[in-house]
């Protein structure tokens, strides 16, 4: 029953069609379709357009199709719909266009944000990194206040080393007559070694003061032994304010042969009362004046 | 059940007949056609395709004045096959202007990620 009922249908059908057809001219040519066909080829090769449009791919073929098929059947205005074709094909490409670039907008806004979050991190490991700076060069001052300790420690010893004696007018450095040369008022190289020690500790405790005082044995005359024991105590002056030592931290005598630590009748005796004795002030850089 | 098909088979018959007609016969005036031409290129413009898409833009007005011109003459075939046209030309008109767009975005975009790593001195 229902087959017959659509036998129907279908006869009535193809009986308007070809009414249709029969006031239509029959088609010459199909260039514009073969257009539409090329640019439907082209679209589909595409990966883009098959990713990003492929609903409207399918409905712009769908519609070729169907053209196609009217002009078999002979429709009229086969370039009018080609043409229509043609347009959804291209929309087809757009919308494709379309789709990819808001992908890859979507896709950069998230290398953006990647990119600030890498900027950010860089930024905290450029403050790690100064304060790691910060820490190395504070360790660093800490090790340097360390030796300077230290140093200042082992120049006291040196100090003592120099039989600086602890007497009631402070601590007494003695240099002895090999430091000097032979009856001149320069220093030999052990003497500047010593004035050099002398300056840094000078310069380590800048409150401290000095007194340099020469003195001579008994050979010669008086004159010349003050005399010389002024050169020598000045010597040591001189060197010292040439290492940077404030002129007025320092003060000098020559007492000649005054004042012996040994006997003048043994050689011994005055190597040993050839000599210049420093007398390092205490904090108040007060030094009293020699009385014996 | 037989006669219930032959009530449908005048029916048919009928229709065969309208739809004949139909074939020949003239095309009413295309009014809505014509408000929905005007309509999908006014949207175009809307879109920016004056800047981004003109040579299709002008390809859709120019149909849609033709339209309008055919309608005038009475040639509302003629009339309706051109607002057809401009539907589809607006169409695809706008989606070349946002596509274009789009693309600008993209483009923009990068730009600023590639600016922002040599500010922030990491590798590109």
């Amino acid at each position: 029953m229902k087959t017959k009922f659509n036998f129907f249908i279908i006869i009535t059908i193809t009986v308007a069609a070809l009414a249709l057809a029969s006031c239509a001219s029959a088609p010459v040519e199909n260039k514009s379709l073969e257009e539409a066909r090329a640019a439907y080829q082209a679209a589909a090769r595409n990966p883009q357009v098959t990713k990003y449009a492929p609903v409207a791919l399918k409905e712009a073929e769908e519609n070729l199709r169907a053209v196609e098929a009217q002009w078999q059947s002979g429709a009229k205005d086969i370039d009018h719909r080609a043409y229509l074709a043609k347009q959804k094909i291209a929309i087809a490409e757009q919308r494709a266009k379309l789709n990819a670039a808001e992908d890859q907008v979507n896709m950069a806004r998230a290398e953006r944000n990647k990119t600030i979050l890498e900027a950010r991190i860089s930024d905290a490991e450029k403050a790690r990194r100064i304060a790691e700076i910060r820490a190395q060069e504070a360790e660093k001052a800490r090790a340097e206040a360390l030796s300077a300790r230290a140093e200042a420690e082992s120049l006291a010893m040196e100090l003592s080393e120099l039989k600086a004696r602890g007497t009631e007018r402070g601590l007494v450095l003695t240099l002895g007559d090999v430091l000097f040369g032979f009856n001149r008022a320069e220093l030999a190289e052990g003497g500047q070694s010593v004035v050099s020690k002398l300056s840094d500790f000078l310069k380590r405790y800048p409150k401290r003061n000095i007194m340099v005082e020469g003195f001579t044995d008994s050979v010669g005359s008086e004159d010349y032994n003050i005399g010389l024991s002024e050169r020598r105590a000045s010597a040591v002056r001189i060197a010292l304010i040439d290492r940077g030592i404030d002129p007025g931290r320092i003060q000098i005598r020559g007492y000649g042969e005054s004042f012996p630590v040994a006997t003048n009748a043994t050689d011994a005796g005055r190597q040993m009362n050839r000599r210049v004795e420093i007398i390092i002030s205490d904090d108040q850089g007060q030094i009293s004046t020699r009385t014996k | 059940m037989m006669h219930y098909q032959w009530i449908r088979f005048p029916v048919a018959v009928s229709a065969l007949i309208v739809m004949t007609a139909s074939g020949c016969a003239s095309v009413p005036r295309p009014d809505a056609a014509l408000a929905k031409s005007d309509a999908a290129v006014k949207q175009a413009i809307e879109v920016g395709a004056r800047t981004h898409a003109p040579l299709l833009l002008r390809e859709a007005e120019k149909k849609l004045n033709q339209a309008r011109v055919e309608t005038e003459n009475k040639d509302y075939k003629k009339a309706s096959l051109l607002t057809e046209q401009v539907q589809l030309d607006a169409e695809l008109a706008q989606v070349t202007t946002l596509a274009t767009k789009a693309q600008m975005s993209v483009d923009e975009l990068n730009q600023s990620i590639k600016i922002l790593r040599k500010e922030m001195g990491l590798s590109p």
